[in-house]
């Protein structure tokens, strides 16, 4: 059964530690038939640092997030994620589904369209990766709802998608990312399709319940204002690191 | 921020997901979803009824021992039975594949979206499965009592002689069961194999980056089959025994339409080109710029819904060459055997065309409800730029109206090709055959500018209460 693989890595180091990377990507490279998506990335994210990611498009940004997240194989390279519960594992020689396990137990994601399901209600949206890891239904609710009180959602369970602002339905992909209490939270520009003021409350809750809490955060964004929020800015150009600063 | 939540402890996500808690909440679905599954289970209901009552006939026409035919004229019955059976498949396993395509549709975007957040791979197949063998399940149900209030009406069609009875179109027990397992597995099996690419590439399907390509390497292939096709009907002399003949002719029946239904995408998708590349101002070239992208954007899509009405151009020229050849046998001296074969072989024409044709527009109106809520997203931004109504009505007719002529030119002549060297070219060229060419075309198009225009309501009300794009 998949959730329980032991899943076994040179990289391995006693559950616990935590002067290590919380993912730490080597040498990466992608290719997309000629196209070069990256061509040799490095990069070390620590646990309590937000990260932001940016670049023109076309520079590799989103391929480097999937590739960090397991959401893609790299073609080469190695990238290994050390969570303090499960030990370190190199996401690389994992196959998709050992990769989607570890997605479940250690990432969160918040895209810029949130990745939500329209047809399922503001709670249910969030109770989903607590349910995928077999917690029974009305723990998972009760867990979920303390989640969507703490990000200002509270009385707006029951309500679906269609009924809430864009910052609210961003939100609900808040609680969702941490419902699972992840390692690190992946986030592929999940102020785009909001105004100002939003963006600002939506980046907020994001900090406060990733960095705040000692976890790591990676946002792909092109917006300046973003990116100064965040402790790190990483600048991206034809598949390669071309600044990481702070 | 609130210090509730921070300090809750880590949940254990090391069980096994509940498909009993899971399976409520992700197949309920919205209020869009629940009207457009009745697309699915109505295209299963209306496979389920033709599909039982074409079975029924063609055992009616295997045990024709029981109603005294004579002996010598059985067989020729039962190869005839057989000839209607394979052009009728074709048509009906196609509306049997939309719907199970419609009972999947909406399912990639969901089950892609629980796969990046890491469901495991059995979990999305289990769940797949179980919606599509309910929806497939549901209609079956309905179609079989369809088919039970058909059969008294099918029944009175006269057959060697008299009425062949509602208890001849109804088949026995066993096929009965077949076909509903057959119908039923279908679903389940497609829903399970049509999974592996949410499963394999999630970030793929969530955001529609996997091309619906089609190969130039078709034509090739196609011309070959056709060839062969054309060979083998000219061997049918050779043929040592009726039932080496009938298999031939069921073989090139079958092979002929299978090409067509696999080509049929790669010939849309040169078509559309074209139209792209054309220049021109106006509506009119906006409507044709937008029906040809339509059409590129998902060429297989667009030739399920021209899928039919091609099939039938193939066989109406079958159809028309043995009207003729009824005809010709009809002005010759014949027994009463003879008399009564050659009216059978009139009825058994039309009835085949008349199933055809009713498989056709139950298709093809399925497909253009669905269509409204698959390209919802564009609609609605058409809409919103101020592209008036009654344009955005002419791109979605012109999407399956512009190819369908050229697409049926192909399709008749396929069958003329395939039924050549069977009945010659003076029953090809005879004017009944081209007159039911021509009557099919026509009834084609018709049944698609209605089909069309009876989901002019659905477009309004997706237009007027758009589904957020989240």
């Amino acid at each position: 059964m998949i959730e329980r693989t032991e899943l076994k890595h040179p990289f391995s180091g006693p559950p616990g530690t935590t002067e290590r990377p919380a993912l730490c990507a080597r040498a990466l490279t992608k290719t997309y038939g000629p196209t070069v998506a990256l061509a040799g990335v490095s990069i070390e994210l620590w646990p309590g640092e937000a990260v932001a990611v940016m670049g023109a498009s076309g520079s590799g940004k989103s391929t480097l997030l999937h590739c960090l997240a397991g959401v893609l194989a790299p073609d080469s390279g190695a990238v290994v994620l050390h969570d303090p519960r499960h030990g370190s594992l190199d996401l690389a020689g994992l196959d998709a589904e050992e990769r989607a396990a570890v997605r479940l137990r250690s990432f969160g994601f918040v895209f810029q369209q949130g990745l939500l399901l329209p047809e399922l209600t503001a709670v249910e949206n969030v109770v989903l990766p607590l349910m995928l890891g077999g917690v029974e239904r009305r723990a998972a609710q009760a867990r979920a709802a303390r989640w969507m009180a703490t990000l200002g959602l509270a009385g707006l369970e029951e309500r679906r998608l269609g009924q809430l602002s864009g910052g609210q339905q961003q939100r609900v992909a808040i609680a969702r990312a941490q419902v699972a209490d992840p390692v690190v939270v992946f986030a592929d520009e999940p102020t785009g399709a909001l105004d100002s003021s939003t963006s600002g409350e939506v980046m907020s809750a994001l900090l406060s319940s990733t960095r705040d809490r000692g976890r790591t955060l990676v946002v792909v964004t092109h917006d300046p204002l973003v990116a100064e929020t965040c402790d790190r800015v990483v600048h991206l150009a034809d598949g390669l690191v071309r600044g990481d600063g702070r | 921020m609130n210090a509730a939540a921070t300090q809750l402890h880590t949940p254990d996500l090391t069980g096994r997901a509940r498909l009993r808690d899971l399976a409520p909440l992700l197949l309920r679905g919205g209020p869009a979803d629940r009207r457009s599954r009745l697309l699915p289970v109505a295209a299963f209901a209306v496979v389920t009824a033709l599909t039982l009552t074409v079975a029924g006939g063609a055992e009616f026409f295997l045990r024709l021992d029981e109603v005294g035919v004579d002996s010598s004229y059985q067989g020729v019955y039962a190869a005839l039975a057989c000839v209607a059976l394979v052009v009728l498949a074709v048509p009906l396993l196609a509306l049997c594949g939309s719907a199970v395509r419609l009972s999947t549709r909406r399912r990639d975007t969901r089950l892609s979206s629980m796969r990046l957040l890491g469901a495991p791979r059995r979990l999305l197949v289990r769940l797949s499965v179980l919606e599509a063998g309910g929806l497939a399940l549901a209609g079956v149900l309905v179609g079989v009592v369809g088919h039970l209030v058909l059969a008294p009406l099918v029944g009175t069609v006269r057959f060697v002689g008299g009425p062949i009875g509602t208890a001849a179109v109804v088949p026995s027990l066993p096929v009965a069961f077949l076909t509903i397992a057959v119908l039923v597995g279908t679903a389940v099996v497609a829903a399970a194999l049509g999974l592996q690419k949410v499963a394999i590439t999630p970030l793929g399907v969530r955001t529609r980056e996997l091309p619906a390509g089609a190969h130039w390497v078709r034509a090739v292939v196609a011309l070959v089959v056709i060839g062969a096709i054309s060979l083998a009907g000219r061997s049918l002399g050779a043929a040592g025994s009726l039932l080496v003949a009938v298999l031939v002719v069921v073989g090139m029946l079958g092979a002929g339409l299978a090409v067509l239904n696999v080509h049929g995408p790669w010939l849309l998708r040169l078509l559309s080109r074209r139209s792209v590349r054309r220049g021109g101002s106006g509506p009119g070239a906006v409507t044709r710029l937008l029906a040809a992208r339509t059409v590129l954007d998902d060429p297989r899509a667009v030739w399920r819904q021209v899928s039919g009405v091609a099939m039938v151009s193939y066989v109406s020229v079958i159809v028309g060459a043995g009207l003729a050849l009824a005809n010709l046998t009809a002005a010759g001296d014949r027994s009463p055997a003879d008399v009564m074969l050659t009216d059978d072989l009139r009825t058994g024409i039309l009835l085949t065309i008349a199933i055809a044709f009713a498989t056709l527009a139950a298709s093809i109106t399925v497909h253009a409800a669905a269509e409204v809520f698959d390209r919802r997203d564009l609609y609605v931004a058409l809409d919103r730029l101020g592209t008036p109504r009654a344009q955005l009505e002419r791109t979605r007719r012109q999407v399956v109206l512009r190819p369908l002529f050229t697409v049926c030119l192909v399709s008749a002549v396929a069958g003329a090709v395939t039924v050549l060297p069977l009945t010659g070219a003076a029953l090809v060229l005879d004017p009944l055959t081209l007159l039911a060419v021509v009557g099919a075309l026509g009834l084609g198009l018709l049944v698609v500018r209605l089909a069309v225009g009876a989901t002019t309501p659905l477009l309004r009300q997706v237009l007027e209460s758009p589904e957020p794009v989240v």
